[in-house]
């Protein structure tokens, strides 16, 4: 009887002892992580569009740090969804098309001399990429155009166009050959794989 | 000058240059030997020029010739745009007959923005302008005159000469690669034994640019002419030494060079020039040559054409932008034969599908391949691993791991391996077993790279730029928050005072109301010292401000002067009496300078005042009816508080309120007199203020209406109940046209009142306004009865949409029609009264400005016979010539005035 | 005319791994000459027989992976696989364990972890070691070298057929004439010195035993042609080759507590056929150079101290598959050194 006490009064004993050095090292060596928000913040593409039904990307990342679906992002695309269910650790899932279909890279574009200088797509724009003053001619800065569209629909005289951003021998570069040559020779495979 | 190889033997008399041997490398089949039986030769100009803007490394060069012009040989045709970039010149005489997108060498082959030249034959050069002697010019200006002479690396990379000889930090060793380690090039071999002396004198001038105390010159072994020539070249120059060392490819990279010559290593990231050393090659050292000792830019160059397609193989010196398939077939290509044309080494160059494609200064070599030198790419096997990639890479990269990672697309992983020390040399492609084609993995996975991080340098350039405005719209709408807060807050206050007017008590501190009274006072006598003061301060002339200026300058010296005498004084030292008699002056000369600075700012004051006397009247009322009203406002708010309080004393107070209310209004009332009086112009202002309220409103209308619209088409779309959503949409429709009508009605009114030749631009810009947003309505209705078709709902409604919105917008480009039309005539009709005299004044101006170029020209030649010493005829004759031109000018003005 | 658009360089190099494979199984050809001089007609139609099952492993595999059958199965790998399987069996090994062996070597060995360039281990290693550990009475029945008895047991075709497949007719029985190899004797010997072993027992004639020393000289000289065509680099086989003799002189002795010397475990068992033909296995070997000098030495201090210590015939299948497993460590710590940069990378990028 009396060594089942000692026995129990040592485990309490080791307990405590390891205890407290695990609740002072969790105290002492406590990591500042990035907070979940700020890093699903990084991964969305900045476009501001809204198409995810959320105003802005931050409040996607938030609403996806409670819970939201990944797939929501058509600017982001596959992509996207992919690094985010990698950093969430989740199985990533296709696109919803309902909240749109992945685009290429897109620019607004407003026909100057058709703008009757509203200011209503400078309000729109999510990213201040469009200058201009009432009743002056407005113009987009191509540069820092998200290609988010938002700035399409309050235009009075619908003369924003959205372009897609082509490819210039500056900004062209090699596809990878399993794009190419690797097609046909496991065309079975790849049919596989985009069954799974 | 091709040497016979026993007067090589006896020219190789140098000690060896001491060489590193390359790390790793291949030995691909030379096939160097076919293009060079024939010496080079000069390819025939062609009927047609093709010149890319950017043949080089950097930003495209900017044409500054139109369609039409006549451009002559040497002529510069583009200008560099930027640090990075050099200009484009013409190679022959001819038109520029366009100036548009057409193919260029690329390995996508895409087209971009090229000049096109019909030739003449005539093969005229513009005036040429050599650098005399090079020694005695700038550097800076050297550098420039190179870099306007459109001389870019002409090894393959096409990397900015110019740029290359402004180097951050001093260079010792200047590197002329004639390495040529590439299968089939055989240019700059041919070039070294026909031109060395033209490759010394430009690498010469390189040296003299970079400061460079030596020159190596490296050459592979299996180029023993040009080894031979090149030695016999340098042999009276010690600081230049020929290197040959074993061939073996591709020790004819930049970083390999290095390292094979001097045994260093460039840092990963940085440049040659990092470790005292530039590069350049042997075609680039005799364009260099050309452009200084000829004042020739680089307007052609020596180009390989081999391959088995070709009959006659050889290296032809070739004018920038002659076609591929021109130069072809001066070499008598076999069209059947003909299976790839590879730009460039078989190793690193890139194949062309069009043979249109124009040759461009890093057009080193074209090669003719058929099918049995270039077999297709036969399909990727798996990697086994063999580590022969890793054995023949020049760069010590593991080409098997970054193989892996781009297969993954795992980027971070591909630049921990050092993705981008890779240069692309294929060599691991040519020894892989499994026929995987490398390079072009990492082609791709270096391109997505750069995308995906300007995607995301973008992307945080947006997330920045997205916060900024999050948070500046966060700030405006707190600020119209706390203002809402605080006038709520005011008119709670107020509400109470007024509810607690009947219950507050009679005990008064009168203590409370003195600061109030004493405010008001206070605000009172600031005016009236405003109003005093104002009108002097603002009237100060020219006169006066000099005259202050002086005042205080000799109060100044006076006040100095003073602070020296106390000083003196105390000390008991030095001259008191100079200093004193020094005060005294200074004292009258103050004095004086003040009097006279009264005098004048009394004289002018009632001057100034005379003139907008009606208008300081009236602005002095402003000012005070606005002072008025802010009493009024502090007082009712001391009111305010005091009700709050419960302090008693609040009689005296209303009083105060009441006194300054009616004071206030008095002072509004003289005021609307005033400016009635003073401005009768301002009431014919207001209907277009109405007409602005009703546009506003209208347009107002219209939105609601619009929404109401879409609305019912998303409702109907759905099925859903529109009975109501019909109900207002035909409200807003009734109040819609309601407002149309009232402002057309207004608007028509006001119209006679309004200067007459603004009227018909304005209805125009209104009805062009409004054009456009029909047509945009009747796009965007199209657009849905489209969708609308293709999900296969009802369409017959939208349809109907549609077809009102074209009517309206058919309707509306008519008005726009009439409207414009009128409006271009009335112009037409008004010109003799309105056009004239814009006319005329026009007229007036340009004779103006000609008879001031004219007197500024002769007053320059003036000049210019004043300063002259020696013969000054010609000078004079010159300004005979001005002056005669001046008085012409003069009289023609003086005529058109008259 | 359509102009050909590819990627460069579009100048190839020789090689292919067909042409390697080739290559591989030509070199392989004198050795299995006098494998079956020595010891046979066995050896050639095990050699067959792995062929064939391998073969049909590898189309079957392919068929259930949805992979183009002939592209893959014409690059000879899968062949190679079964000859050095085959050689490494006793020449008489009953048909049922070669099909073991070889169809575990190619379906679990190679196409489960992805077909060839994925797999981690030797897969002709691993069949051999399957057998070896299952079958351990089978695997060590060698027979005896031809010419230490004119009269051969098994030198006819027939009686080698029908004892490998009992269904060609009554072979001869495996247990009465096999014999322990001269590994084997040198391994059980705890009474004699070396000479007197030596002079005892006639399977010891010559340095390695009578015939291994000629099959080991065969591979050898195979190993050195493949090693002049530049199929693979002579580290693998110096360092494993030199670490063997290392060792065995280390240990050499002539008491009885001798392990044999230095020549004598570089001439017998498998030691060439290993050094040259199965630690060169580019796709489970260490990838650069260095590693591969390494991969190889301590392959030859594994293969000795199994032979020495252990309780297996050969070391050179343990040893090999051991070293499999650490290939990736020895890649990570043999990492080159970049153009340009101080020192290696190694590990992965860190994340932040």
């Amino acid at each position: 009887m009396e060594i089942f006490l000692y026995a129990i009064a040592a485990l309490l004993v080791l307990a405590l002892v390891f205890g407290a050095i695990l609740g002072f090292a969790s105290v002492r060596f406590k990591v500042e992580g990035n907070p979940i928000v700020d890093q699903v913040n990084e991964l969305l593409p900045q476009t501001q569009c809204g198409q995810c039904g959320f105003p802005g990307c931050r409040p996607y990342a938030e609403a996806i740090a409670n819970g939201e679906s990944i797939n929501k992002c058509p600017p982001g695309g596959q992509t996207t969804i992919n690094s985010l269910a990698d950093l969430l650790d989740v199985e990533p899932e296709p696109l919803d098309a309902e909240n749109g279909v992945e685009k290429p890279p897109m620019v607004a574009v407003i026909r100057e001399d058709e703008c009757i200088g509203c200011t209503k797509c400078i309000q729109a724009c999510p990213v201040d990429a469009i200058l201009g003053a009432a009743k002056q001619m407005h113009t987009v800065m191509a540069d820092e155009c998200t290609g988010c569209d938002l700035c399409v629909e309050p235009c009075p005289v619908d003369c924003i166009d959205m372009k897609a951003i082509e490819v210039t021998t500056r900004t062209w570069s090699w596809e990878l050959p399993s794009k190419q040559s690797q097609a046909d020779l496991i065309a079975t495979d790849l049919r596989g794989e985009n069954a799974a | 000058m091709n040497l016979p190889l026993k007067d090589i033997t006896e020219t190789v008399q140098q000690a060896p240059h001491k060489t590193w041997p390359l790390t790793g490398g291949v030995h691909p089949e030379e096939n160097k030997h076919q293009s060079t039986s024939k010496p080079i030769s000069k390819a025939s100009i062609p009927a047609k020029l093709v010149l890319p803007l950017s043949q080089h490394a950097g930003a495209p060069a900017e044409a500054i010739v139109e369609v039409g012009d006549r451009v002559l040989k040497g002529q510069m045709v583009a200008k560099a745009i930027g640090f990075v970039s050099v200009p484009v010149h013409a190679p022959t005489s001819g038109v520029v007959t366009a100036i548009d997108d057409h193919s260029i060498p690329h390995p996508s082959g895409m087209n971009d923005t090229c000049i096109t030249i019909e030739t003449d034959g005539k093969d005229e050069w513009c005036e040429l302008k050599p650098v005399e002697d090079y020694l005695a010019v700038e550097p800076s200006e050297l550098v420039e005159h190179i870099r306007q002479s459109g001389i870019a690396g002409m090894g393959g990379a096409g990397f900015p000469t110019a740029v290359k000889l402004s180097p951050r930090s001093t260079i010792d060793t200047l590197i002329l690669n004639g390495t040529e380690c590439e299968p089939y090039i055989t240019a700059d071999d041919m070039l070294m034994r026909e031109r060395a002396d033209e490759i010394i004198s430009g690498a010469a001038i390189l040296m003299h640019l970079l400061k460079a105390k030596q020159c190596l010159i490296g050459i592979e072994d299996n180029k023993p002419e040009a080894v031979a020539a090149m030695k016999q070249a340098t042999a009276g120059n010690p600081s230049m030494t020929v290197a040959v060392f074993p061939t073996k490819y591709p020790s004819g990279g930049e970083k390999q060079l290095i390292q094979i010559l001097t045994g260093q290593e460039v840092p990963s990231g940085k440049l040659p020039s990092d470790l005292g050393i530039a590069v350049q090659n042997v075609g680039t050292a005799a364009a260099v040559h050309q452009a200084v000792n000829h004042g020739k830019p680089l307007i052609s160059r020596v180009t390989t054409l081999t391959g088995d397609a070709l009959g006659d193989k050889k290296n032809l010196e070739a004018l920038l932008g002659t076609s591929v398939g021109e130069l072809l077939k001066e070499a008598d290509v076999n069209g059947r034969q003909l299976n790839t044309l590879v730009m460039g080494g078989p190793m690193m160059g890139f194949t062309l599908d069009d043979m249109t494609v124009p040759v461009v200064k890093t057009t080193n070599c074209l090669i003719a391949g058929s099918s049995q030198e270039f077999p297709s790419s036969i399909p990727e096997q798996a990697c086994i691993r063999c580590g022969m990639c890793a054995e023949v890479c020049p760069s010590s990269l593991l080409p098997q791991q970054l193989y892996w990672h781009a297969k993954a697309e795992n980027f971070d992983q591909l630049k921990h391996h050092n993705l981008f020390d890779c240069i692309e040399c294929g060599a691991c492609s040519f020894v892989c077993p499994s026929s995987i084609p490398l390079v072009q993995y990492y082609r791709a996975s270096k391109g997505a790279i750069r995308t995906q991080e300007a995607k995301n340098a973008k992307a945080e350039r947006s997330k920045v730029r997205y916060e900024t405005r999050q948070a500046r719209l966060e700030q405006e709408q707190a600020e119209k928050e706390a203002k809402r807060k605080a006038n709520a807050k005011k008119a709670a206050a107020l509400k109470a005072a007024r509810e607690n007017k009947d219950d507050t008590s009679s005990t008064a501190a009168t203590a409370e109301v003195d600061p109030v009274k004493a405010a008001i006072e206070r605000a009172k006598a600031k005016k009236a010292a405003g109003g005093a003061s104002a009108p002097t301060k603002a009237a100060l002339s020219s006169e006066q401000k000099e005259l202050k200026i002086q005042l205080s300058l000799a109060n100044a010296q006076l006040k100095k002067t003073q602070r020296a005498l106390a000083q003196v004084e105390k000390s008991g030292e030095g001259d008191t009496a100079k200093l004193k008699s020094d005060v005294e002056m200074l004292q009258a000369q103050a004095d004086k300078l003040q009097k006279e600075f009264d005098k004048a700012s009394a004289a002018p004051a009632p001057e100034a005042a005379a003139k907008p006397a009606v208008s300081a009247d009236l602005k002095k009322l402003k000012v005070e009816s606005a002072m008025a009203k802010a009493a009024l406002k502090k007082a009712e708010r001391a009111l305010a508080t005091a009700l709050e309080e419960g302090s008693s004393e609040t009689d005296a107070l209303k009083q105060a309120v009441e006194e300054q209310r009616i004071k206030a209004e008095e002072l509004a009332k003289k005021l609307e007199a005033t400016s009635a009086e003073q401005t009768p112009a301002a009431p014919a202002q207001k209907p277009s203020a109405d007409d602005k309220k009703l546009k506003v409103e209208n347009a107002m209308a219209k939105a609601a209406l619009k929404k109401a619209e879409r609305a019912l088409a998303k409702a109907q779309e759905e099925g859903s109940d529109t009975a109501e959503l019909q109900k207002t949409v035909d409200e807003c429709r009734i109040k819609a046209e309601q407002m149309a009508a009232q402002l057309a009605a207004v608007s028509s009114e006001p119209a006679p009142a309004k200067a007459a030749p603004s009227k018909p631009a304005v209805d125009d810009k209104k009805l062009k306004v409004e054009n456009a947003m029909a047509k945009a309505a009747l796009k965007k209705a199209e657009r849905a009865l489209a969708k609308a078709q293709e999900e296969g709902a009802d369409t017959a409604e939208l349809q109907k949409t549609v077809d009102e919105c074209r009517t309206k917008a058919e309707q509306m480009a008519n008005q726009l029609a009439a409207a414009s039309a009128p409006a271009s005539e009335k112009p037409a009709a008004e010109k003799p009264v309105t056009e004239a005299k814009p006319a005329a004044d026009d007229q007036l101006k340009k004779l103006k400005i000609e008879n001031a170029m004219a007197k500024a020209a002769m007053k320059k030649a003036q000049r210019a016979v004043d300063n002259a010493d020696g013969d000054t005829s010609a000078l004079e004759t010159a300004l005979a010539e001005a002056k005669t031109k001046a008085e012409a000018a003069e009289k023609a003005l003086a005529e058109h005035l008259a | 005319m359509a102009l050909v658009r590819q990627t460069s360089p579009h100048a190839r190099g020789p090689n292919s791994t067909q042409q390697v494979m080739k290559l591989v199984l030509l070199a392989a050809v004198p050795g299995l000459a006098v494998q079956t001089v020595f010891f046979g007609w066995g050896t050639l139609i095990n050699v067959v027989w792995c062929v064939m099952i391998a073969l049909a492993s590898e189309a079957l595999i392919l068929k259930i992976r949805k992979r183009p059958i002939s592209f893959y199965l014409t690059d000879g790998t899968a062949m190679v696989t079964a000859l050095l399987l085959a050689v490494a069996l006793p020449p008489l090994a009953p048909w049922w364990l070669t099909l073991i062996g070889v169809s575990f070597a190619i379906i679990i060995g190679k196409q489960l972890y992805g077909g060839l360039g994925n797999n981690p281990f030797n897969p002709a290693m691993l069949g051999y070691v399957l057998l070896l550990i299952s079958f351990p009475a089978e695997m060590t029945q060698w027979l005896p070298p031809s010419g230490i008895e004119r009269h051969l047991p098994v030198n006819g075709f027939v009686d080698a057929l029908s004892s490998i497949f009992p269904l060609f007719g009554q072979g001869v029985n495996v247990d009465v004439i096999s014999m322990a190899t001269p590994l084997d004797i040198v391994r059980e010997n705890n009474s004699l010195t070396m000479t007197e072993l030596w002079a005892e027992n006639p399977a010891l004639q010559s340095i390695g035993g009578k015939g291994w020393v000629w099959v080991n000289a065969a591979y050898l000289a195979g190993g050195l042609f493949l090693l002049y065509r530049k199929v693979f680099t002579w580290h693998a086989p110096v360092g494993m080759l030199a670490a063997l003799f290392i060792m065995s002189t280390l240990f050499w002795g002539d008491g009885s507590a001798s392990h044999g010397s230095p020549l004598f475990h570089l001439f017998s068992g498998a030691t060439m056929l290993g050094a040259f033909f199965i630690i060169t296995d580019p796709v489970s070997s260490a990838t650069s150079t260095r590693g591969r000098l390494i991969f190889g030495a301590c392959i030859g201090v594994l293969v000795y101290v199994i032979r020495a210590w252990g309780g297996y015939p050969d070391g050179i299948a343990f040893a090999t598959l051991l070293m499999n497993m650490a290939a990736p460590m020895i890649d990570y710590y043999t990492q080159p050194r970049t153009y340009g940069h101080d020192k290696p990378k190694k590990g992965l990028p860190k994340t932040d």
